[in-house]
């Protein structure tokens, strides 16, 4: 697990450095305010009265490099990321001036006071940065960036900290300026839910689906519900979702649901009784919780049919039959239990999916989940979430190969954990 | 098996509920309404200081009946209700400065709503107009600008407004660790401003340009007592998802940002300025709520349908004439027009890049529009719903009215083509040049959402042997390749300015630099020259003949195939509200003028749910309000 | 020498049997048989559905644009500045009626004439002119659904075949050498499944234009994986069977010994797997389309077609037809599925007594 972690990382890593448009692009676009994208008729929205057309000077372009931690070479990147090597923050740049030693500068506030440091020129251009007015070393560390014209020296002073993937930290959203662990908590726990009930859903459907197909093999039945639940499989969810919210949602037709949303606006949710809550819970998922898992629908009550029509086959059966067993006592006891083993060793696989989720589901119902965030992140270029989702992805493998094992143990009777 | 499904479902619910909604509430400090400040001197700014005003050689503007008619809110409106709105996007912050924070959604609703700048400007005439300073002084050389704030003015703590506050403002717009250089550049045209008395602060400009005025009088401030503890980097940790005390009419209370999902504007009866005639019959709303969906058009438009959202804009002219007629619009219940006003319609079509071949020959970009049927495209795809651009100014005063329209016109195209040297067909249709054998084939960049438009072009010019393939990008990669100069045409949107910026777009010297706006590669020395000379010409007139003359010139050169121009606002809203007769204000001109002009009318509403209730009509609204072209049709 | 001969006697008549039994499966044969036969004949569409005639006779002399290409109007004295637009000249040499005619395809309008084109509207319903009616852009419905066709069957048979090869190769390799091959391969594998594919698309589609050859190629980096699980699990199996180590023993060499022993009697779960590879191959182009990353427009794809339809979806036929077109397409696939494990399947299910 641990190569593959690092493995995975260091590939993303370098992917995003070379995919186009990055944050700083990004700030010198909003600079631009060009870009509005071809609508219809005309231009964008806004006709705000300043500002345009700028470009970004150089100096900036440090200062964002910096703020990012562009300025560093690739690997440290990542080793910051990871946690290894510090992070530098909360830049300030200074001049030191020409022929002195000591230069007092300002580095923000602390307990409501104006902190101040100096910070001292030794030889060999290094710099030594100590609190005001008292002796002791500082937080702060500075470095010299360049000489200017007049013979000055040009200083950059900052923090470091040591903050990355080992100390639990994931680091900051570039979107959200938030961490991004409290970024993505609220959408994995909505993501899990909505996953967990449409997972459980399908199972629910699927497995007695797949036996009764199984059963009557070939029968008009099976070929009926084969070509609805085939049916299922070729519309795409978020399209039927989108319908279904046309047609159910109360804007145009019929009002028996909401039109999206995970539950009811906040305000309205607090006032409600627990009972209110739940069915106001389940009055909202129940449209996406179908367009989630109308595609799961086939594959899974497909597998189920034919693994159970393949033991059916066995010579177990055969021998169960010649004993004398009643017909429902050998399929329900002896088949059934052989024939859940491969959707059970699924279950770890689906986790995964299940909190990756479904992107277009989330979109069309107006769901903030998790899939959502990645994919935004993704176009966004917000390289911490990215990266953070990757690392739940991984893990989320992890957890799930257990819960295969786990899952493999207790309907496989063959295996046993010691 | 359904037992399983409740405890199951109830199980994920109990773990659910709760937790990640909390907002940690700070308390909202009680408004403090500090006595009137009798201590500071008539000369000081103090109480009194109008009477010496002129004498000191300052200016105001006074309210007038007659010109100001309704132009500040209409006498008629009430206060209360709410406005419910939703919105594409949750802004990726609440603040108005810093990182991220040039959204338009964050300067029409929380800067607007709840931040003031030292003037505003008169929504018909853009005159300046009093709001946190009362008074202005300007100086001979035009370099020195002096303001008087109103000694009433308070924030939303009941701290008085000072000079400080706009330094304190200034300080931080030029902290770099903000993250937001374009503030750094707009107000690094300005010494530090010093604070003369309690309530007059000056500001010198480092050089001459008419703008210099109207960006520091505008600039939205901050209190000094809360951004003299915070540096940049504090001040946007702290400040992105609440919000910082303002002096505007409305107050966003921290448990009424629901991230990601909403975030409500309520209306403060202490607003200091409540009763000025400039604010009087302004902000009416006692609530105002956007709320975010993000990226789903479709769904926004059902909620409007069902009335969880009380007015929408319609951007799609298939939706205007497909999908506007049902019960509730043909009841009347639902009100729809399209509203004209001067709000600048921007400038879009194709985007050509003039630095490398095909497009460097004028003869081509030529050949290009004359092929290019936006009026056919017009006729048979948008309904007819939209007028041509043929200027980089389209529909304001600046427009050129000499431009070349370049209708429709294949001869000449042709024409043109065959004396660039197009004029032998290959095999597959496409035209060949006689010399370089070269296919004329080229690449447009464009977004997926915009393929519906550029398909028809694509056909129109295959017929004529103009090969131009089209690819998919998403946005930041497309803005990278055309910010890169990588691309032959690509389909863009310049927004309109008020007054014209031509500066980042058409210089000559940025047309070899990439990352900014001139991306065609325009070059022209007369343009460069008259750039020069509009930055320091303060005659209104003399700024639009110049606009006007590089309009011409650059329609010459023609590095844009113009597209289409609309210069109204499609507007769908719930008959409940109450409206000044011009609706939309005269440059703003779309639905965001709801917001501060407009009311909820008790009888309207009556009327409304009674209808609705017995399936009664209401009397239609014709489909166009020209209030504005009619109002400068009289004021010619 | 000789009992290889009789190895592959068997070998050969063990298909043909799988084959007949394939026969017997009403179901999976006839959905086959259609399938195969509609393919097919989608590559004859341009001469079935296109705006380009097959053959003008004008003033004795005749002209086959179809081969040709490139025929401008005016020489059949069109007065057009382009290609000569066959459907009025029709028109007009009826009109005219001077011996000169103009033989179309049966269904005149290509896939890409849109309103561009003289007479074409933009949402018109299904009528005879137009059997699914038109698009957003006035373009003819059917005429992209075929078109689409073809090139989703294509791109998925494509897909499929190489994630087989790869499959193959680097699956089979990792089941028959194991041990630290095996486990090397497998860390690889891992790796490359957490990568985010939509910015390697994002990143390829930046500097390239997608073209077809080039989505495959993206496509199969995300796909071989699960192939390569599949037969690397087969191979592993197979090699602890006792011929394997009979092969090896009379000094085969590894190479043969994977692919000419173990492959033939790993084919059940390959050929099995074969259909569900297809079906996921269209839905992947579908996905792909649907996000902007798939076929450069104007391209006829069934993604582009559903997100326009979602989009308009007050016309019906917009959002049926893609839909209606799939879902036939993947039944006749999964029947062909059922019908060729069943055949391959050497036990009989035994319908319960």
């Amino acid at each position: 697990m641990i190569p593959t972690f690092l493995g995975s990382t260091v590939l993303v890593f370098i992917i995003l450095q070379m995919a186009p448009g990055g944050p700083i692009e990004q700030i010198m676009l909003q600079m631009q305010m060009g870009g509005g994208v071809g609508t219809e008729g005309g231009g964008g929205a806004s006709s705000s009265m300043t500002n345009e057309g700028m470009s970004l000077p150089p100096e900036a372009l440090k200062e964002l490099e910096r703020f990012y931690g562009f300025d560093k070479p690739i690997y440290q990147r990542y080793f910051v990321w990871l946690g290894v090597m510090p992070r530098e923050i909360k830049h300030r740049d200074f001049t030191f001036p020409v022929n002195e030693t000591i230069y007092e500068t300002r580095v923000g506030k602390k307990d409501g006071k104006i902190w101040k440091v100096d910070i001292a020129l030794l030889k060999d251009h290094e710099l030594i940065v100590t609190e005001k007015d008292q002796n002791s070393r500082s937080l702060w560390h500075a470095k010299v960036d360049g000489v200017n014209e007049d013979g000055g020296l040009d200083g950059v002073i900052f923090q470091k900290e040591y903050s990355g993937i080992l100390t639990g930290n994931l680091g900051k959203s570039y979107t959200y300026l938030r961490p991004v662990t409290e970024v993505m908590k609220p959408k994995f726990k909505i993501s899990l839910f909505f996953g967990l009930t449409g997972i459980f859903l399908s199972y629910l459907v699927c497995i007695p689906l797949g036996i009764r197909k199984a059963l009557n093999h070939g029968s008009a039945f099976d070929f009926g519900s084969s070509v609805a639940i085939f049916m299922a499989y070729s519309i795409p969810g978020w399209a039927l979702g989108g319908i279904l919210l046309v047609l159910f949602g109360g804007g145009s037709f019929w009002d028996f649901f909401p039109l999206g949303g995970f539950r009811s606006p906040v305000e309205i949710w607090e006032g409600m009784t627990l009972w209110g809550k739940f069915i106001d819970q389940i009055h909202h998922m129940i449209l996406p919780v179908i367009a989630w898992s109308i595609g799961s629908f086939a594959t899974m009550t497909i597998l189920m049919k034919n693994s159970l029509l393949e033991n059916l086959s066995q010579d177990y059966i055969r021998t169960a039959f010649a004993k004398g067993l009643k017909e429902k006592r050998v399929v329900w006891l002896h088949a059934m239990r052989n024939s859940v083993i491969p959707i059970a060793s699924g279950i770890g696989h689906i986790l995964g999916v299940v909190i990756a989720g479904s992107y277009f589901i989330e979109r069309v119902f107006n769901i903030d989940g998790f899939g959502r965030l990645a994919y935004e992140a993704i176009l966004s270029r917000d390289y911490p979430i990215t990266l953070g989702f990757l690392v739940v992805v991984v893990l989320l493998r992890l957890i799930g190969n257990i819960i295969s094992d786990l899952a493999l143990a207790m309907v496989d009777p063959r295996i046993r954990f010691k | 098996m359904k037992n399983t499904l409740l405890i199951f479902i109830t199980l994920m619910f109990i773990s659910c509920g709760g937790g990640d909604n909390k907002s940690v509430s700070k308390k909202t400090p009680q408004p403090i309404r500090t006595n009137k400040d009798l201590t500071t001197s008539a000369e000081d700014g103090g109480y009194g200081f109008e009477d010496l005003a002129s004498g000191l050689g300052y200016q105001t503007y006074k309210w007038d009946k007659k010109i100001d008619k309704t132009y500040f809110g209409d006498p008629k409106a009430k206060k209360g209700g709410t406005l419910n709105y939703i919105h594409s996007l949750f802004p990726r912050t609440m603040r108005v400065i810093g990182q991220n924070s040039s959204q338009v959604l964050n300067s029409r609703t929380i800067e607007a709503l709840c931040y003031e700048g030292l003037l505003g400007q008169h929504p018909t005439t853009l005159d300046f107009i009093p709001r946190l300073a009362s008074h202005w002084l300007i100086s001979e050389d035009k370099m020195l600008f002096k303001f008087r704030i109103n000694p009433d003015a308070r924030w939303w703590d009941g701290n008085p407004v000072t000079a400080e506050d706009v330094i304190a403002t200034w300080d931080l717009r030029m902290d770099e660790t903000i993250l937001s250089p374009s503030e750094q550049i707009a107000y690094g045209k300005f010494e530090r401003p010093i604070a003369e008395s309690q309530y007059i602060v000056s500001v010198k400009a480092k050089s001459v340009n008419w703008r210099n005025f109207l960006y520091f009088s505008t600039m939205a401030l901050h209190p000094n007592h809360i951004l003299k503890d915070l540096d940049g980097t504090a001040f946007l940790e702290e400040y992105t998802f609440s919000v910082i005390p303002g002096t505007g009419p409305y107050i966003i209370n921290e448990n009424n940002i629901k991230n990601q999902e909403s975030y409500t504007f309520d209306r403060r009866d202490d607003y200091w300025d409540k009763d000025s005639p400039f604010n009087r019959y302004k902000f009416n709303f006692d609530r105002v709520k956007v709320s975010a969906i993000k990226d789903n058009d479709a769904l926004q438009y059902e909620k409007f349908k069902k009335r969880e959202q009380d007015i929408f804009n319609v951007n799609r002219s298939r939706r205007w004439i497909e999908e506007t007629d049902f019960e509730a619009t043909q009841k009347g219940w639902m009100k729809k027009q399209r509203v004209f006003s001067e709000k600048p319609a921007g400038t879009s079509g194709y985007y050509f890049n003039m630095r490398e071949w095909p497009f460097d020959d004028k003869r081509v970009r030529y050949a290009f529009c004359y092929l290019y049927d936006r009026e056919k495209m017009n006729r048979e795809m948008y309904y007819n719903e939209y007028g041509m651009m043929n200027s980089l100014y389209s529909g304001t005063v600046y427009e050129n009215q000499n431009n070349n329209p370049f209708k429709y016109n294949p001869e000449k195209a042709i024409e043109l083509l065959n004396e660039a040297g197009y004029t032998q067909r290959n095999k597959n249709g496409w035209l060949v040049h006689e010399k370089t054998g070269k296919v004329l084939s080229f690449e447009i960049v464009i977004q997926k959402t915009s393929e519906y438009m550029v398909t028809p072009v694509q056909q129109m010019l295959k017929e004529y042997g103009l090969d131009m393939q089209i690819k998919f990008m998403d946005y930041n990669t497309m803005i990278k390749n055309v910010n890169a100069r990588k691309f032959n045409v690509c389909s863009l949107a310049y927004s309109g300015l008020i007054y014209p910026n031509p500066e980042g777009s058409l210089r000559s010297e940025l047309a070899d630099q990439n990352d900014n706006n001139n991306v065609w590669g325009f070059k022209s020395d007369r343009v460069d020259e008259l750039l020069d000379e509009y930055d320091i010409c303060f005659d209104q007139k003399r700024r639009i003949e110049i606009i006007q003359e590089i309009d011409g010139l650059f329609s010459d050169a023609h590095p844009i195939a113009f597209s289409i121009a609309r210069n109204y606002s499609r507007m769908m809203w719930w008959d409940k509200f109450g409206y000044p007769e011009w609706m939309l204000s005269r440059y703003v001109g779309e639905f965001w003028d709801a917001f501060y002009y407009w009311w909820i009318d008790d009888a309207k509403e009556k009327t409304l749910e009674l209808a609705m209730e017995q399936e009664n009509k209401l009397p239609l609204l014709p489909i166009d309000m020209k209030y504005w072209p009619k109002y400068l049709l009289e004021n010619k | 020498m000789v009992e290889k001969n009789i190895v592959e006697e068997k070998h050969l008549s063990l298909l043909q049997k799988r084959w007949l039994k394939f026969k017997t499966l009403k179901r999976g044969y006839y959905a086959l048989v259609t399938l195969t036969f509609l393919y097919c004949i989608s590559f004859l569409l341009p001469i079935l559905i296109n705006n380009r005639a097959l053959i003008v006779s004008y003033e004795d002399e005749l002209y086959f644009p179809i081969l040709k290409g490139y025929v401008p109007g005016q020489i059949f004295g069109q007065n057009v500045p382009g290609e000569a637009k066959y459907r009025e000249l029709r028109k007009s040499f009826k009109q005219i009626n001077k011996g000169n005619w103009v033989f179309m395809p049966p269904y005149p309008y290509s896939p890409f004439e849109d309103i561009t084109t003289e007479g074409n509207k933009m949402y018109e319903p299904p009528s005879r002119k137009h059997w699914l009616g038109t698009d957003n852009t006035g373009r003819d419905v059917f005429a992209r659904l075929c078109y689409a066709f073809n090139i989703s069957i294509s791109f998925a048979l494509i897909l499929t075949i190489i994630n087989y090869l790869f499959g193959i190769f680097i699956g089979g390799s990792m089941g028959y050498f194991g041990g630290k091959f095996d486990l090397f391969f497998q860390r690889l594998i891992e790796v490359w499944a957490s990568l985010p594919m939509l910015f390697v698309i994002i990143i390829i589609s930046s500097i390239i234009k997608p073209a077809f050859f080039l989505l495959i190629g993206i496509y199969t980096l995300v796909n071989w994986i699960g192939m390569t699980y599949l037969i690397r699990a087969e191979f592993y199996r197979e090699k602890a069977k006792d011929y394997v180590a009979a092969a090896l023993s009379m000094g085969q060499t590894d190479l043969k010994v994977m692919f000419k022993h173990i492959l033939p009697n790993s084919l059940v779960p390959i050929i099995t797997y074969f259909p569900f590879s297809i079906v996921a191959g269209i839905s992947a182009l579908v996905g792909l389309d649907y996000l902007g990353f798939g076929l450069a427009p104007p391209t006829p794809s069934w993604g582009q077609m559903l997100d326009v339809g979602l989009q308009n979806m007050s016309k019906w036929w917009m959002v049926f037809s893609p839909i209606a077109a799939q879902f036939l397409t993947l039944l006749s696939i999964v029947f062909i599925g059922e019908g060729v494990r069943e055949a391959f399947d050497p036990k009989e299910y035994s319908r319960l007594r």
